[in-house]
């Protein structure tokens, strides 16, 4: 097994404007192993979103800085690198460049400069992998939210990245294509060995990742397992069984003061 | 804005539709230049018939193809008026100052009528048939020369396929805000100049500030999928040039050959 | 107020192009003060649904009953007028109408257009403030300097600003982070408890249905297919399966610790309160 991280953010310090007093990140440094699922979570104004756009190299930070695979990330290697980190964003409307399904997913390779017939079976795998092959030649108005969002992983898969980061990529969408494309995201996870790193503030999407960080007013305040952090931060938003449990321990009940799972709560209400 | 034909695309399964667009588009444009080449009745009776033919073979009917030209008419009437009234020779029947109604005028006239229309028809047929999209890659095909010279034509036809993939949210869009300022009181259509210029900014502002915000967002998105200006790129969309498509070559030079023919006569 | 449709039937008209019926054959009486979901798949109806409530969109037959204004077929200028002032309607992502230089030239729109005097127009502007939970120092801000969920609060404040009696929300959380929401959805349930406000949103979330509402009402390709109080439809809890609707998370449970325990509870808990209660009151607690 590899021993470094596959990415390792070192001590960054980030503002809009120089001439600003207030930094959106500062001293914000954490390692994601590969093959990890990080959730980042945190209210509005955190840096959460800010962070993601250092990491692919949308902005640079003003000291500090960011290494993937050992190499830190420059003016210089962003292009090469950005094959190897993808990201989704929020709105799906507005991350379908392509006329059609498999245009779209074409895009970034066809901006490599890609053969056809390589760039054909990158773009037919990729959309199978997401479960978008049978609808390649439809048109973005006519597909739902979640059919938007899983062509825009597509994009990014075709790309054959190591990490993918996706900034609050299901907020847009309703619960029941959240929960399927979470199902997706945990898939490609196990399957495609790939490192996820999710900026979140939904629960259901926390408790499927390995590590949870907690981003505050630019800096790091926590970061541990799921239960670990839901343990030491009372002011997040929990999971639905550890909400009932905290309930039950406010009405006086002798339940055990830590996090509890769906399954572990069952089981204590049960014996 | 739902009721303008010319530039629509049609779905259908005719000949017409299966042409390579680079064939429709060179074609389209070739036809417009033999127009200015007739000179007799004849020959524009002759191109006349190409045009109703190729209207009938895309298999829209008829009444959609006068739909077309009725938002355009008036511009065409002026042309044929301005036309009919400063051309002389010929018998003269009526003239006062520098204007006059004579034979040649009136056959001139006539000349600038059907050629507006043909346009018109061979430029609906060409967009009814094919997919905007493979038009810009026709367009995108037809420009490769200019990147010898160093023009980046790739840019160009990104930008076009661009716009074109945004027009149904933009037009979703509009009708969001004008829902959503009715809903407020706003009674769009109503009062005099002023007033309704008046109520566009509640219209203009919000669409002008999403569109904005996408145009930022999208930025983001092709930069982190790789785009770079002027670089040089693949495409996903390859068009193959088939025989039916040399068969729509041959057959412009045979209606050439016609109008020079029907020329002498 | 109390709405009522009428056998209504109603489609969109592109140019020469009919589309077919969006709203196919719906009577359904909604009654005065009550807070009902409306749930459906993308393109079942629902938005065209809300949009006749508020004359954006008029039946091509049947009769829309709003209090005692009649819409029908061709309805008359004064008609939709009035009925647009007692029916205030927000829109998805309502922050996208946002116009103004400030705040509250924002808010101050709606009542103008309904010939507000200035008097009454100031006073609409700080109680729908009020009622969003805004202080009134962002009044002379630019709407576009605030955040997401600011932004929304000043889009509903503009809409509560003319006074409504009706309240129809088009997905109201959607795209806001679970306080936000959170924040926006009880701000609705107020003016539904405390203002009598006759309430209609659509939602696709569960949870929020259990929580907040008191109807549900289901279309399916423009037809309305259950509409019942909130309680017994979720009394059926099977039938949300034959509907492709998610369980609640609190019903999620209840059912799990049924299964696991074999037993049966006598009702079903919409909320953490009452399941707990429950497990009281049935001595598994």
């Amino acid at each position: 097994m590899e021993q470094y991280p596959i990415l390792s953010v070192d001590n960054i310090f980030y503002r809009y404007d120089l001439r600003d007093e207030k930094y959106v990140l500062s001293d914000t440094s954490f390692d994601v192993m590969r093959g990890q699922w990080l959730a980042i979570v945190g209210g509005n104004g955190s840096g959460k979103s800010t962070l993601a756009r250092l990491i692919v190299g949308l902005a640079s930070p003003e000291s500090g800085s960011i290494q993937f695979n050992q190499e830190e990330v420059n003016e210089q290697n962003k292009q090469r690198l950005r094959e190897k980190i993808g990201i989704v964003f929020q709105n799906p409307d507005n991350q379908f460049i392509g006329t059609t399904v498999q245009d779209d997913v074409a895009f970034g390779l066809e901006n490599l400069n890609i053969q056809y017939p390589e760039m054909k079976q990158r773009v037919f795998t990729a959309l199978k992998q997401v479960g978008m092959y049978e609808l390649r030649d439809k048109d973005p108005s006519q597909l739902s939210g979640g059919q938007k969002q899983r062509v825009a992983i597509a994009s990014v898969l075709a790309l054959k990245p190591e990490l993918v980061i996706f900034d609050e990529a299901f907020i847009m969408l309703d619960p029941k294509s959240r929960r399927e494309l979470l199902k997706l995201l945990k898939s490609l996870q196990k399957q495609n060995h790939l490192t996820i790193i999710s900026i979140t503030h939904d629960y259901n999407e926390t408790v499927l990742a390995d590590q949870v960080m907690v981003l505050n007013d630019g800096r790091v305040v926590d970061q541990g397992s799921v239960r670990a952090v839901y343990n030491r931060n009372k002011d997040l938003e929990p999971p639905f069984a550890e909400q009932f449990r905290r309930e039950l321990m406010r009405k006086g009940f002798s339940i055990p003061d830590h996090y509890m799972s769906n399954d572990e709560l069952v089981a204590w209400l049960c014996k | 804005m739902n009721k303008l034909i010319l530039g629509r695309y049609f779905p259908g399964n005719s000949y017409l539709h299966h042409l390579d667009p680079r064939a429709k588009l060179v074609a389209a444009i070739y036809f417009i230049g033999l127009l200015f080449l007739a000179e007799n009745v004849l020959s524009y009776l002759w191109l006349f018939a190409f045009t109703m033919m190729l209207m009938w073979m895309s298999g829209v009917s008829f009444s959609t193809y006068l739909k077309g030209v009725k938002p355009l008419i008036w511009l065409i009437l002026m042309a044929v008026f301005l036309r009919i009234l400063f051309t002389g020779g010929g018998t003269i029947y009526y003239s006062k100052g520098p204007l006059m109604i004579s034979s040649f005028g009136l056959l001139l006239g006539f000349y600038t009528f059907s050629r507006f229309v043909m346009i018109i028809f061979v430029s609906t047929v060409l967009t009814l048939t094919t997919k905007p999209i493979d038009l810009t890659d026709a367009i995108d095909a037809l420009l490769k020369p200019l990147r010898l010279l160093g023009i980046s034509t790739a840019d160009f036809s990104l930008m076009l396929s661009i716009s074109l993939r945004f027009i149904p949210n933009l037009l979703d869009e509009t009708q969001k805000v004008l829902d959503a300022q009715r809903a407020r009181g706003v009674v769009f259509g109503e009062g005099h100049l002023i007033e309704q210029m008046k109520k566009i900014v509640p219209l203009i502002i919000p669409l002008f500030a999403s569109s904005l915000k996408r145009a930022e967002e999208m930025a983001d998105v092709m930069e982190v999928r790789g785009y770079q200006s002027g670089q040089k790129r693949s495409s996903f969309r390859q068009l193959k040039w088939k025989a039916c498509d040399t068969l729509s070559m041959v057959i412009m030079c045979a209606l050439t050959i016609g109008v020079i023919i029907l020329n002498h006569f | 107020m109390q709405i009522k449709f009428e056998e209504v039937k109603a489609d969109y008209q592109l140019g020469p192009i009919r589309t077919r019926n969006v709203i196919d054959d719906v009577s359904v009486h909604i009654e005065s003060g009550t807070f009902t979901a409306v749930i459906g798949q993308t393109g079942a109806g629902k938005s065209s649904l809300l949009k006749l409530i508020n004359g954006l969109l008029s039946p091509s037959t049947g009769l829309i009953q709003v209090g005692d204004i009649q819409l029908t077929r061709a309805p008359e200028k004064e008609q939709l007028n009035k009925v647009r002032k007692r029916v205030g309607m927000v829109f998805q992502f309502p922050e996208n109408q946002l116009f103004a230089e400030t705040v509250e030239a924002d808010i101050a729109f709606g009542p103008r257009n309904f010939g507000f005097d200035q008097e009454q127009i100031n006073r609409s502007v700080k109680e729908s403030l009020d009622q969003v939970g805004l202080s009134s120092d962002i009044l002379n801000r630019s709407p576009f300097s605030l955040s997401g969920g600011q932004q929304r609060r000043v889009a509903l404040a503009g809409v509560l600003a003319t006074k409504p009696d009706v309240l129809v929300l088009d997905e109201p959380g959607a795209g806001l982070d679970p306080e936000g929401k959170k924040q926006i959805l009880s701000l609705i349930k107020q003016l539904n408890m405390k203002e009598h406000m006759t309430v209609l949103i659509v939602t696709h979330d569960m949870n929020d249905v259990a929580e907040y509402t008191d109807h549900v009402l289901i279309m399916e390709q423009g037809k309305v297919i259950c509409h019942q109080a909130t309680r017994s439809f979720f009394n059926q809890y099977q039938q949300l399966t034959d509907f492709g609707l998610d369980l609640p998370d609190v019903i999620y449970l209840q059912q799990q610790i049924e299964q696991k325990k074999g037993i049966k509870l006598p009702k079903v808990s919409l909320t953490k309160e009452e399941l707990i209660d429950l497990l009281i009151e049935e001595q598994h607690l």
